[in-house]
């Protein structure tokens, strides 16, 4: 059964809504910078912020200034709000629909704040102790706009958006939902930004992936939720699906927790079960959004995985895209797989920033030219999370 | 398309590892109450051991019990849930961070304090390169892990599938939680149950899984039209389906209890104590109902 995407929205540091991420890739312009909004003594790190107050977002999202929320919750909502417009969720509401929403930090936005005063007899701060479950953020998510049948919650670290795509298209496969909206939300957080500083793989500078002199990574943060549909719901509602989301492969390169394995094992088993899922050939795939941290181990793995897969002379145009909206973590395989969705749509292949001196085990080198050499049918992005969390998802013209 | 427990096995308050409290369950009259460790030399090497928090230990002693008692050591598919993850390991980390400020965190702790972290190390520990994943939703975090372990057996992909439902509780996340009613007057426990589960019958499965259902914000009608739906599409009348009571005074209360429920249900189901069909139903505090419909092989 084919899984249609009639919908999508994201919010990152390129801004809200898909007209200004499209904007910011077409002009080069990445979302990488300095800190507005996170307190931190960190502040030299280079982040890749939404470029909106957690208040500012709130009245964006039209959330009452006396409710409990987290800011992951209210990139959710606004990203969700886009996904929904543009599936036509008002004119025509769907039958049962689903929400799968991946996220780790959850709201530990809140929980870093006030967990000495959940300790104490101090309860003005309680409102925010159950708000700290990943599942409540979705619940948030889901009740701002009501409706929504079942939820749930994913979290495989930095592929738990990716793997709500896969979930959510598995729920319209076996005839569970005809519509499944699914996707991913993190803010940054003192918790993730000092965890991924302990490992030392935070840059000092703009991050380089795939480049030589690359040195590690910078987090963003951000939400993207796609709207999977079958095709009898996508009628019936008389909504024109946008693409479709044709193969996903899910694979664990049980290597180790942080590292990934020299060779990409894991990446390698997750790009192969998406080709074979799309019924795809590897050169049918025009453009592949690399997972592209930009720490040393990442790229080499994910570059030597990309060669087994598709052979070392015949590597499509790869692009890392964490240059402009820094590593979403948690919602990087939904922020991705929509900047995927808008190079396929436009035919256009994001470029890979910061690049300049190529990698000696590499035998390709990253996208430096929008202009593709044939018009795009068929594009992969890669998604991996800490513990080997492998996930690929293609995206095909209908 | 069939979906059977081969074998499942436990780490609760009650004796680990066996079925002890089926006849003699041990009673407490405590508001919390931490597991009983098994001795973990039986499965992990003291180093590894003393590296691990206790919910990774638990997570890899009850997978490899199952893989043992089941013969599937190498399973198609890892999948986890789990409501708070490790959350000791986080803990260690936020206080770090919050009473000692930014400058002398450790990696180790940020590192296993990812939900994820438990279907990994299991991975890591049996080799598995299959699917993996991991599911924090709530108060049907398991249900989530069974209904994606359960939609992959359906659609042909996997023959065989490890999936577990695991939390612990610590101390200061007890008293938290109680601050605000969270645990209404049960004793709050920890949680670690793994199941091995094939889409082939080995000689004794334990029980056969027919469906799982997740809902939300479900009025009692909406449940209820959800029940008949199955119940049709299986050809099986309404009151075929039995309930059970819960088993929450013997294993206590957790984000991924009915874990428990579904481990309970089998285990009487395959020694014949029970109807031959069970419906175990879940409301998480009024928002999300999960619903596991159970039949005997």
């Amino acid at each position: 059964m084919k899984v249609y995407v009639t919908g999508f929205g994201i919010i990152s540091a390129l801004g809200l809504g898909a007209g200004s991420t499209l904007d910011a890739l077409f002009n080069r312009q990445s979302g990488v910078g300095p800190l507005r909004w996170l307190e931190t003594m960190h502040s030299h790190l280079p982040c890749a912020e939404v470029p909106f107050s957690t208040q500012e977002l709130r009245k964006m999202a039209g959330v009452a200034q006396d409710k409990v929320i987290t800011r992951t919750a209210l990139m959710g909502i606004l990203a969700l709000k886009e996904a929904l417009e543009m599936a036509l969720w008002n004119e025509h509401k769907p039958l049962n629909p689903v929400l799968i929403s991946g996220t780790t930090v959850g709201g530990m936005e809140n929980t870093e704040r006030f967990f000495l005063d959940f300790l104490s007899p101090d309860t003005s701060h309680d409102q925010y102790i159950l708000a700290h479950d990943c599942g409540v953020c979705t619940q948030m998510i889901a009740d701002h706009f009501g409706h929504f049948d079942m939820l749930s919650t994913l979290s495989t670290a930095c592929s738990s958006a990716a793997n709500a795509l896969v979930l959510a298209a598995d729920m319209i496969r076996t005839g569970r939902t005809s519509m499944a909206v699914a996707g991913g939300s993190e803010c940054l957080s003192k918790f993730h930004l000092n965890g991924f500083n302990t490992l030392k793989i935070l840059d000092k500078d703009p991050c380089r992936p795939f480049d030589d002199t690359r040195a590690g990574l910078n987090l963003g943060e951000g939400a993207a939720y796609l709207v999977l549909e079958s095709e009898e719901s996508a009628k019936a509602r008389g909504v024109k699906p946008i693409c479709l989301l044709s193969g996903y492969g899910n694979a664990c390169d049980a290597y180790h927790q942080t590292a990934s394995s020299p060779e990409g094992d894991g990446a390698v088993l997750s790009m192969k079960k998406a080709l074979q899922e799309a019924g795809l050939s590897t050169q049918q795939i025009d453009y592949v959004n690399a997972h592209g941290t930009g720490t040393p181990n990442n790229d080499e793995s994910e570059g030597k995985a990309l060669m087994r897969v598709f052979g070392a002379d015949t590597v499509p145009p790869v692009s890392s895209t964490k240059s402009f909206t820094g590593h979403t973590t948690s919602a990087a395989g939904s922020v991705e797989s929509v900047i995927s969705i808008l190079a396929l749509l436009n035919n256009f292949l994001p470029v890979n920033l910061n690049y300049s001196n190529p990698m000696g085990m590499l035998s390709f080198r990253p996208v430096t030219d929008e202009k593709p050499s044939r018009p795009l049918s068929h594009v992969m992005t890669n998604s991996f999370g800490f513990g080997g969390n492998d996930t690929t998802c293609i995206f095909s013209k209908i | 398309m069939g979906v059977y427990i081969q074998a499942a096995a436990q780490i609760s308050v009650q004796n680990p590892l066996c079925d002890d409290w089926l006849d003699n369950p041990i009673q407490y009259q405590v508001p919390y109450q931490r597991s009983l460790e098994p001795d973990y030399k039986k499965f992990l090497d003291p180093v590894a051991s003393r590296r691990m928090g206790r919910i990774l230990k638990r997570a890899i002693a009850t997978s490899v019990t199952v893989a043992g008692s089941s013969g599937i050591t190498n399973p198609d598919a890892i999948i986890v849930g789990t409501g708070l993850g490790c959350i000791e390991t986080t803990e260690k980390f936020l206080l770090a961070l919050v009473q000692e400020g930014e400058e002398f965190l450790q990696p180790t702790n940020f590192i296993n304090s990812t939900h994820n972290t438990i279907a990994s190390h299991i991975a890591v520990h049996m080799k598995c390169n299959g699917y993996n994943s991991t599911y924090v939703h709530l108060g049907v975090s398991f249900e989530s892990a069974l209904l994606d372990a359960f939609m992959q057996f359906q659609l042909g992909r996997i023959h065989t599938a490890l999936v577990g439902g695991h939390d612990e509780m610590i101390p200061n996340y007890f008293k938290i939680l109680d601050k605000v009613g969270f645990w209404e007057g049960k004793m709050a426990s920890e949680c670690a149950v793994s199941f091995m589960l094939g889409d082939t019958p080995c000689r004794n499965p334990m029980a056969r899984i027919r469906e799982v259902v997740m809902l939300h914000n479900a009025t009692a009608q909406r449940e209820e039209e959800v029940i008949n739906q199955v119940c049709e599409r299986m050809e099986t009348a309404r009151n075929d389906w039995d309930t059970l009571p819960t088993v929450k005074p013997v294993f206590g209360e957790s984000f991924t209890s009915q874990a428990f429920e579904m481990y309970a249900a089998a285990v009487k189901m395959q020694r014949g104590l029970i109807a031959d069909n069970i419906l175990l139903t879940n409301h998480y505090r009024g928002t999300e109902t999960s619903l596991i419909f159970l039949s005997k092989c």
